[in-house]
């Protein structure tokens, strides 16, 4: 699904370089769970992001689902996130003005869908996380625990093979956290391949592997 | 025709934006409606003001000429001969092929000294002018009552003559209707055989350009009674209308040339047209457009300032919403898009607010002052498409600048 090869990508700040990401290698395959996990500051969020297609590296080689990814051409990137990639984020990044139904459908409206099938396709995506009486909520009047889950269904309304999260249970409680892990765990039976970067040891655990970056590099 | 599918659906997304900051929104709609509504007013003024001041001009057929002879620019060593410089042989030469450009023309005597216009013990001071069967068509005259001169009451010196509405309520305020009825004219005695129809010159007596005379206070006569008045042959000036507007000038100058060269240049003679006032007109008002405009122009620019400022706001504080809306699948002409349309729906709901309001100005306007505000189709679609085209400038780069980011940066920020 991911093949990855001397991945480097750093910042310049007054002529000092900051390297980020130190010539990775990384091969992630299809319906896999990898969590990436490692110091702060260490390139977790930065590797993350370019396998999203958020981000672009200066450098390497990157494969998603056998083709390669072109960081200078924006719609290809774009196309790719539409297609593959569904995120979920640790400040769940969900639209304040609109419903929860809106948030889920979103995604469904850069693909052409016309309103009911978004409609449609995001309420089942929302009873899939276990949201359905708070579909007409605004973000704002919902639990972190409920934002999280919506924002979840906004990345599985897509129906996305590969599904990032950056931190997703960081700006919950445990019992919120276990919640949304148990889901992540689920989706992954299903056969979704997951990349994950926490700071929590014992969801690593329950990865099918543990990536341990250091400094932009890999350790373990 | 699926992704013409999105960005209609991008439209609505951009209408909820607009919806979510009504307050903000509404401030530059307004911007733009005044900018709108300033313009249409601007334009409409000037196309009303020259119909307002052609519909005067009218009054004295607006392809008439006039030639008269030049009292103040004679030739100091040759000896010029006393009198108007016109006589009754000049017309037959006029009339043959010498003026291709003059489609009919009169001669207007005027009567030298004022005679007393009387009928019992009731006067005029009507001002008499002595013309032929054509004068009435020249000068865009119409009949009330009755019937014009013919050309035999013109050879034959019939005593007939046409009133003004203010003669015939002057020497026939009794009854209505002066037909048949006969007054005096410095002894002699005229039969009334046609009333003029009223003519309003309201913009000109208010100018005063006129000197007072009053287009309803008038006495026509066949010419050659007025020469039999005055006891000469004499014809004070001509009145002459050409083929066409644009043909005045030539029209005049051939009536002039024709008369100096059979007087070897004893007599020079001036052209006047109302072809050059109308040209006068069209650049006054034409000036008076174009600072308008200038003016009416850069409250419109203020508006589409007020739109790019507000657009460049949204785009920083939803820095984050593009963001998300990048991650979950549009590209950068999605993003573009959205908030391009945002601009250009605040400018076309301004642009239409803006008519209306121009309309209503218009409206209230004319109904204050009488002065007709001519809003043309042409005139509301330009101000459609300006605004159009004011939101598509005053969004382009707010729109330009959220869509650049690389998607990663848009969620960093706060
Ligand atoms: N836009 C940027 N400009 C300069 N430096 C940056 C930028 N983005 C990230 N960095 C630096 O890159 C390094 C890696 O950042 P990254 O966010 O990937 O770390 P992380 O492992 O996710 O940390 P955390 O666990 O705190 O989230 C940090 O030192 C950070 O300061
Ligand atoms: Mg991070």
């Amino acid at each position: 699904m991911i093949q990855i090869e001397g991945l480097y990508k750093s910042y310049w700040r007054s002529g000092i370089e900051l390297v980020v990401i130190h010539d990775i290698d990384l091969a992630v395959s299809e319906g896999e769970f990898i969590a990436i996990m490692g110091p702060s500051g260490s390139g977790k969020s930065t590797l993350l992001n370019i396998i999203g297609c958020l981000d672009i590296a200066d450098r390497g080689h990157y494969q998603l689902d056998g083709q390669t990814v072109d960081p200078g051409i924006p719609h290809h990137l774009a196309r790719l996130r539409a297609r593959y990639i569904g995120f979920v984020f640790q400040s769940f990044n969900l639209i304040p003005t609109r419903s929860a139904l809106d948030n889920v459908a979103l995604p469904l409206l850069y693909q052409g869908m016309t309103r009911s099938a978004r409609n449609s396709r995001a309420r089942s995506a929302l009873q899939r996380v276990g949201v359905t009486d708070r579909s007409a909520h605004l973000p704002s009047q919902l639990s972190g625990g409920q934002q999280q889950r919506v924002a979840i269904a906004r990345a599985l309304v897509n129906q996305p093979r590969l599904l990032i999260a950056d931190e997703p249970t960081g700006a919950l409680d445990s019992h919120n956290s276990s919640q949304v892990m148990t889901l992540f765990r689920e989706l992954h039976d299903e056969g979704h391949t997951l990349v994950m970067v926490t700071h929590d040891p014992a969801i690593g655990e329950r990865a099918d592997r543990v990536v341990i970056l250091s400094d932009g590099a890999v350790v373990s | 025709m699926n992704s013409l599918h999105i960005y209609i659906e991008l439209l609505g997304e951009a209408f909820l934006a607009l919806r979510d900051n009504r307050l903000r929104s509404l401030l530059s709609v307004v911007g733009i409606a005044i900018g709108i509504a300033a313009v249409m007013t601007v334009s409409a003024v000037s196309s009303g003001g020259k119909a307002f001041v052609i519909k005067e001009l009218e009054t004295f057929g607006l392809r008439s000429v006039w030639v008269f002879r030049d009292y103040a620019d004679k030739d100091p060593n040759r000896r010029v001969r006393q009198g108007s410089g016109l006589v009754e042989q000049d017309l037959a030469i006029l009339s043959g092929e010498c003026c291709p450009a003059v489609h009919r023309f009169s001669p207007v005597s005027l009567v030298e000294n004022d005679p007393i216009i009387q009928w019992g013990n009731r006067y005029s001071n009507a001002e008499i002018k002595g013309v032929n069967a054509s004068y009435l068509a020249i000068n865009n005259d119409r009949l009330k009552l009755g019937r014009g001169f013919r050309q035999e009451d013109i050879y034959s010196r019939r005593p007939v003559v046409l009133v003004g509405e203010t003669v015939s309520k002057d020497l026939f305020p009794q009854t209505g209707n002066p037909l048949g009825r006969h007054f005096r004219i410095a002894g002699r005695k005229y039969r009334v055989i046609g009333v003029l129809q009223y003519k309003s010159r309201d913009l000109l007596a208010s100018i005063g350009s006129e000197g007072g005379e009053d287009a309803n206070n008038r006495i026509l006569l066949p010419y050659t009674l007025v020469q039999q008045i005055n006891g000469n042959q004499e014809i004070s000036y001509l009145q002459a209308e050409a083929v066409s507007l644009n043909q005045a000038e030539r029209a005049a100058a051939q009536l002039k040339q024709v008369l100096e060269r059979r007087y070897r240049g004893a007599y020079q003679y001036t052209q006047v047209t109302l072809a050059s006032y109308l040209k006068t007109v069209d650049r006054i008002l034409g000036g008076i457009t174009a600072m308008g405009v200038v003016a009416a122009s850069t409250s419109l620019l203020v508006g589409g300032i007020g739109v790019a400022g507000i657009m460049s706001t949204a785009v920083v504080e939803r820095i984050r919403e593009i963001g998300v809306r990048m991650a979950i699948g549009a590209n950068r002409r999605h993003i573009l898009f959205q908030f391009l349309a945002e601009a250009v729906l605040i400018s076309v709901i301004g642009g239409i607010a803006g008519l209306f309001v121009g309309l209503l100005l218009g409206g209230l306007l004319d109904l204050v002052t009488g002065f007709p505000l001519i809003p043309t189709p042409s005139g509301i679609l330009t101000g459609l498409t300006v605004s159009v085209l004011v939101g598509l400038a005053s969004g382009y780069y707010p729109a330009r600048r959220a869509a650049a980011f690389l998607p990663v940066e848009a969620l960093r920020r706060e």
